[in-house]
């Protein structure tokens, strides 16, 4: 990606901060006069929020990006200062109109972030990866829930006659939400430094299995929890089956929609952007009506692109990474849009121990699986920091326990919405942070130099 | 589980491979092969998800993608107004502006009185109301010609550049006219309420245009084919399109507006904003297709009664114009191509039909965009055929 200080002069601040008002001005007319309420419902709205959001995102993006932060930080903050929380611009059914357009895109994150696992890399750093993902999920899993047990009858939100039982499936339910990290922004922020190496290459691949595996312990710990908080039940075997078998069905579609895809490509090859963002629907569509995951359907389809297409798998690759940017800046903005920042002032104190409990511990267990793992240095060192970020996965998980436990599980929903919302905040910027230090963004050595 | 989707989705890959398959083994010219492979296709599409076919969008579901049309709207606005340069408006011979607006003031003039008398001969045959306003709207998008398909058609056919250019130049302006009157048809009256709205509608439209253009010049200051300028532009070009939504006037006038405004006050970045939007027109074109064959009624038989006249009217209509106009084209406009030059249509004839779909559902019937849409491809083929007739009669001589 061209480096926009390389192309824009300096000057050219002041035309964008101009061009920014008036987009500024024109939303702020319009809310002042039409009392937004009314216009709830209305697309034209939700358009004109979209093209706003995009514009005032990338330009906030640009500045934060100035100041060593990676640029979607700059897109999430734009989103949470003119979202509902603060200046209000954004209605809540905008949000939730906007975030139809959010499915496609997180189809067209994961068939980018697919397209950048090479095989050949991977196989190269397998053991560390392997330890990695064992080890920290392990850590984190088990610290969490213990934590949880700690301070489960102190949290004020569960109410004076919560049941051991209870405060244990909240514990389970919590570690395995805990134990994910999001391959959204990680390869937002890969791409966005076009960062290349080993690290990159480790917090990719492992964020990617640890999402999968998060589905999969998911669904084995709602089980538990629903007997617990019901003894009446028994295991829900099916569910834990057709967990497994979501799973494993989006990997193997995703396989062939990207064999598919190359063959189109082979054969034909026309109008790729067009067929790219058809692509990304029907599967963010196939999602909705089969119940698979997106995000696993598009990670394999690129994943395969990437690696058995041979050149048709380059072009592809070039096609989708054309539409990356509008893509990143859309997909963040709606994201912090959607943040609901009360929750995380209702709840901060908690919110902010699980973040520093979780931080360690995933520190300890990315250090101790690197080590047995025998990864490098760099990988040692600064690997755990791609691990903080949580994004969509762990909010979706959020709001199924909301709907299975009607009791507790909307307060739990809140305090969980509030955690994510602080790796969402943070988390880009450790990212960033590592892969600077570990020298794959270039930019140290270019400080170096300087 | 509601298998459609997948049926869905079977049925429009087996259709690209098999028509991929037959493009590539028929002997067919390049122009020909181009509309099947990429018109054709995406119409039926669009046909196939809508309720015409698989009904994987439907009700609702289509009303959502309003928005989307309108954006869409606003970029073939934006593609329309980039080419007002300063160069263009002072430079260009009145008479040229003269030869566009005659040209499709004729045709429009033409198409109306030959569906004037259909309806008057047999109004108990048909179930739509052919109003006038209804008429008036299908003679603007009959008027309506391709300058992209001519300068396109024009070079397989290896015409002379300077005569192409000069026709492509007559369509571009005469389609100007064809939008100034679609807007005054939609805008100077409301048919529903009964009130004058043409000040107000004009004040919103020229400040909204004026805005978009002050904003992209602002914003849009990249080096051309950077994913950051292709940001900018979708960013300005969604953001107006809703204002244009929201305040109820037509987003391909503001776009129009908004292009003019940036082409002829910001020149000397007029190439580059021009080469990105160009860069998109294809996606867009094709994506613009397929959304209005969505809604196509292929079981309304009214669609065929009235799509077989719109295609020969027109036909009639621009044939007639382009003889009447012969003595009006100047020695760079010669040559006997005019007679076929103004057949094919572009995406602006769907776009002004649905233009006033969008803001008047009930007045203006859906068959008419899908009229548009079909007669599209039909047109395209026999504007083809027609110069390629012309050009081999002619390499004879």
């Amino acid at each position: 990606m061209i480096d926009p200080a390389k192309i824009i002069s300096r000057h050219s601040w002041a035309k964008h901060t101009a061009a920014l008002l008036i987009l500024i001005g024109v939303m702020s007319l319009i809310q002042y006069f039409f009392q937004l309420e009314k216009y709830d419902s209305g697309y034209a709205m939700t358009t004109m929020l979209l093209g706003f959001i995009m514009l005032v995102a990338y330009i906030a993006g640009l500045l934060v990006s100035g100041y060593g932060l990676p640029k979607i930080t700059g897109y999430l903050l734009t989103g949470i200062l003119f979202g509902p929380s603060v200046f209000g611009f954004a209605t809540s059914s905008m949000v939730s109109n906007l975030k139809l357009i959010n499915g496609m895109a997180v189809a067209l994150i994961a068939l980018t972030a697919g397209g950048e696992i090479k095989l050949n890399r991977i196989m190269h750093i397998r053991k560390p990866l392997l330890f990695i993902v064992m080890i920290s999920m392990i850590l984190v899993f088990a610290g969490i829930f213990i934590l949880t047990l700690l301070i489960g009858p102190q949290l004020a939100f569960l109410g004076a006659g919560t049941s051991f039982l209870e405060i244990t499936s909240i514990g389970l339910l919590m570690a395995t939400i805990f134990m994910a990290s999001s391959p959204t922004v990680a390869i937002a922020v890969i791409n966005d430094t076009g960062a290349k190496g080993r690290v990159s290459d480790l917090i990719l691949g492992t964020t990617v299995i640890k999402d999968m595996i998060v589905v999969i312990v998911f669904a084995i710990t709602i089980s538990f929890a629903v007997v617990m908080n019901d003894p009446g039940t028994k295991f829900d075997f099916y569910a834990l089956f057709e967990a497994i078998g979501e799973v494993f069905l989006s990997l193997l579609l995703g396989v062939f929609l990207g064999w598919l895809l190359g063959l189109y490509t082979k054969k034909i090859g026309l109008e790729m952007v067009l067929i790219v963002l058809g692509f990304c629907l029907l599967v963010a569509e196939l999602g909705l009506s089969y119940h698979l995951e997106p995000l696993s359907i598009c990670l394999a389809a690129g994943f395969y692109i990437e690696n058995f297409s041979g050149q048709t798998g380059d072009e592809l690759i070039n096609a989708i990474k054309k539409l990356s940017l509008p893509v990143y800046v859309v997909f963040f903005s709606v994201v912090g849009l959607g943040l609901k920042l009360k929750m995380l002032t209702a709840m901060w104190s908690v919110a902010f121990l699980y973040v520093l409990v979780r931080g360690l511990l995933t520190f300890i267990g990315t250090m101790a699986g690197a080590r047995l793992g025998k990864a490098t240095p760099k990988m040692m060192k600064y690997g755990w920091m791609g691990f903080i970020s949580q994004a969509g996965v762990s909010l979706g998980l959020a709001v199924t326990i909301s709907r299975t436990f009607p009791g507790w599980g909307s307060k739990l929903e809140m305090l969980i919405v509030a955690v994510v919302t602080l790796h969402e905040i943070v988390g880009p910027v450790f990212l960033k942070y590592a892969l600077d230090k570990s020298g794959e963004t270039h930019v140290e050595e270019a400080a170096a130099e300087s | 589980m509601d298998n459609k989707l997948l049926i869905g989705v079977t049925f429009i890959v087996i259709l690209i491979y098999v028509v991929h398959h037959y493009v590539r083994r028929a002997h067919l010219t390049s122009a020909s092969r181009h509309l099947w492979f990429n018109t054709a296709i995406f119409m039926a599409i669009g046909i196939a998800i809508g309720p015409s076919g698989f009904r994987l969008l439907e009700g609702d579901d289509i009303r959502m993608m309003a928005p989307l049309v309108d954006i869409l709207l606003g970029w073939i606005g934006w593609l329309i107004g980039i080419e007002l340069t300063r160069k263009m408006v002072h430079l260009i011979p009145k008479r040229y502006w003269f030869i566009g607006m005659a040209e499709n003031f004729v045709t429009l003039c033409i198409t109306i009185l030959l569906f004037l008398g259909i309806a008057l001969l047999f109004k108990d045959l048909l179930n739509i109301v052919l109003t006038p306003p209804f008429i008036l709207l299908a003679g603007l998008c009959a008027a309506v010609s391709s300058p992209r398909s001519i300068i396109t058609l024009t070079r397989r056919l290896h015409i002379p550049r300077d005569i192409a250019r000069g026709y492509a130049v007559v369509a571009h302006l005469g389609n100007l006219g064809v939008m100034f009157l679609m807007y005054l048809l939609i805008y100077f009256y409301n048919w529903q309420t009964g009130e004058y709205i043409i000040i107000e509608s004009t004040f919103k439209l020229v400040a909204l245009g004026i805005l978009q253009g002050l904003t992209m010049s602002w914003l849009f200051l990249y080096r051309r084919d950077t994913p950051e300028s292709m940001l900018i532009l979708i960013g300005v070009i969604i953001f107006f399109a809703g204002a244009a939504a929201f305040l109820e006037v037509p987003a391909l006038m503001a776009g129009l507006i908004g292009g003019g405004f940036f082409a002829y006050f910001f020149p000397n970045r007029q190439p580059q904003l021009m080469s990105a939007l160009q860069q998109s027109e294809r996606p867009i074109y094709l994506l613009f297709v397929t959304l209005a064959s969505i809604n196509i009624p292929l079981s309304d038989i009214d669609l065929y009664l009235f799509l077989i006249p719109f295609i020969l009217f027109r036909a009639i209509a621009k044939l007639t114009s382009g003889f009447f106009l012969k003595r009006s084209l100047s020695d760079t406009v010669k040559g006997g191509w005019y007679v076929g030059v103004f057949i094919p249509q572009g995406a602006l004839a769907i776009a002004i039909a649905l233009s006033a779909f969008q803001l008047f559902p009930n007045a203006w019937d859906k068959i008419l965009v899908a009229t548009v849409v079909i007669g599209l491809f039909f047109n395209e083929l026999l504007g083809y055929q027609v110069l390629r007739f012309i050009s081999l009669s002619k390499s004879y001589d």
